[in-house]
């Protein structure tokens, strides 16, 4: 049996939060709350019944509320949808809830995604800048296109038109750059 | 060496509840002579006690005579049911108390031969001295030098870590935990904790670490954590994983969370 059951969390601003429940529970004392035991092995126990995950998702609110924001609507999680919620990370912040589907919103992952490109370009770019910099010092035309040309490739991944025909997640992901690691 | 003189000297038990006390006493019993004469070599095992009473488990009421307790043995035999179980002599105008248990089911108290009341669990195996452990407030303040340390106790120390966890990159599952009851994935590169047993306020300290997602320093592989900006609360927080090895910072996953916390609960 999983000590952990998956709970998909909606927040007043639309956010999705996934929360990974405890079933079990190793601590010095009763923590309070609907806990049974300790047993033998000093381990305490609950099952995921609404009532309880209610308990524990009052818990969590506590610091979702410090954001200005409050918790909406909860349900289990498929394994599916767990899984969902640890793979396309770049776009984790993307993924919605609605009408019991799970699913990202392609306008916030493609911004998410020219985030990324933007974050990934930064340092190139800076180092483009210096090599553009010396090239013009140094007066040779085919350095100073080569390092512009550079710089103008980085700027156009995050103007690329497949960016917004990407319809799937899948689809947007494989436009990342080979450097980009998750 | 425990003496009962005649004729009113009695040993008693007093049981507190309905449980299946069962008593066995061992003495030598000796005249008044100089020096004393052996008479007798006495056992006596004393019908079952199965209410909340009180039972005489040896007298001396033959004249002149002195009976030496060597051992006596006071068993629950109930299946369920604890037992106050108290040991008292009295010389006909004054109850001494001897010891008080509380005994559980299949636990003894035995008076030996040398004099010592011990008592043993279900198991057999002793009790130990549990007046001599470390309160919570001698654990928190970490001075006593004439206290030992129990299991639970520990837990109470100033330094050792009250909560402790490893969480996927991700923050969608809790890999090992310590008082940690759960965990949630509140987007990219962040990771809320909510603790079982809460601090008592907000002031405790977070160490938090990451496990990074490649072992090279380029750009989206060099992690770094925070705690996230008033987010510590008595019962949680949250930690924030960014990539900063360029000139835009951006949150990302690491491999793997790891925290613990320390402070008064």
């Amino acid at each position: 049996m999983s000590v952990e059951v998956y709970i998909g969390v909606t927040l007043s601003d639309g956010f999705f939060v996934h929360v990974a429940f405890q079933t079990v529970l190793r601590a010095p004392k009763h923590p309070g709350g609907p806990w049974n035991g300790p047993n033998d092995l000093g381990i305490f126990t609950r099952e995921a019944t609404d009532a309880n995950i209610e308990y524990e998702l009052s818990r969590a609110a506590r610091a979702w509320q410090k954001d200005g924001r409050t918790l909406v609507s909860w349900r289990r999680l498929t394994e599916a949808e767990h899984d969902l919620c640890g793979s396309h990370r770049y776009y984790r912040n993307a993924l919605e809830d609605v009408s019991g589907q799970l699913k990202h919103n392609m306008t916030k992952a493609r911004v998410l995604h020219r985030e990324a490109l933007n974050h990934i370009n930064g340092g190139k770019l800076l180092t483009l800048d210096r090599v553009l910099v010396d090239a013009m010092l140094g007066g040779k035309k085919e350095d100073i296109d080569s390092a512009a040309a550079a710089r103008k490739a980085l700027r156009d991944r995050v103007i690329d038109p497949a960016i917004d025909a990407a319809q799937t997640i899948e689809e947007l992901s494989a436009l990342l750059p080979l450097e980009t690691t998750i | 060496m425990l003496i009962l003189r005649a004729t009113a000297d009695i040993l008693r038990v007093v049981t507190g509840s309905a449980a299946d006390i069962e008593v066995h006493v061992s003495a030598m019993e000796a005249d008044n002579a100089t020096p004393p004469v052996v008479q007798d070599i006495v056992r006596v095992n004393t019908a079952s006690i199965t209410t909340a009473t009180t039972t005489t488990i040896l007298d001396c009421t033959t004249a002149n005579r002195r009976r030496n307790v060597k051992h006596v043995n006071i068993y629950n035999n109930h299946a369920s049911q604890s037992c106050l179980t108290t040991v008292e002599h009295t010389d006909g105008t004054n109850v001494e108390t001897l010891a008080e248990v509380t005994l559980l089911a299949s636990e003894s108290l035995v008076f030996t031969q040398g004099g010592v009341w011990i008592h043993y669990d279900a198991n057999g195996g002793v009790y130990p001295s549990v007046g001599n452990a470390a309160s919570q407030a001698e654990m928190e303040a970490g001075t006593a030098t004439d206290r030992y340390v129990t299991p639970q106790g520990m837990n109470w120390h100033p330094g050792v870590a009250k909560c402790w966890g490893k969480a996927v990159g991700a923050g969608t599952s809790l890999t090992v935990n310590w008082n940690i009851s759960s965990i949630a994935d509140t987007g990219t590169g962040r990771l809320g904790v909510n603790i079982g047993t809460d601090f008592s306020s907000a002031n405790y300290v977070i160490e938090a670490l990451l496990e990074r997602t490649v072992t090279s320093l380029t750009a989206n592989g060099v992690e770094d954590q925070q705690v996230r900006n008033a987010s510590p609360a008595a019962g949680s927080f949250e930690i924030e994983s960014y990539d900063q090895t360029t000139i835009l910072f951006v949150a990302q996953d690491p491999q793997n969370y790891f925290f613990a916390c320390f402070g008064d609960q």
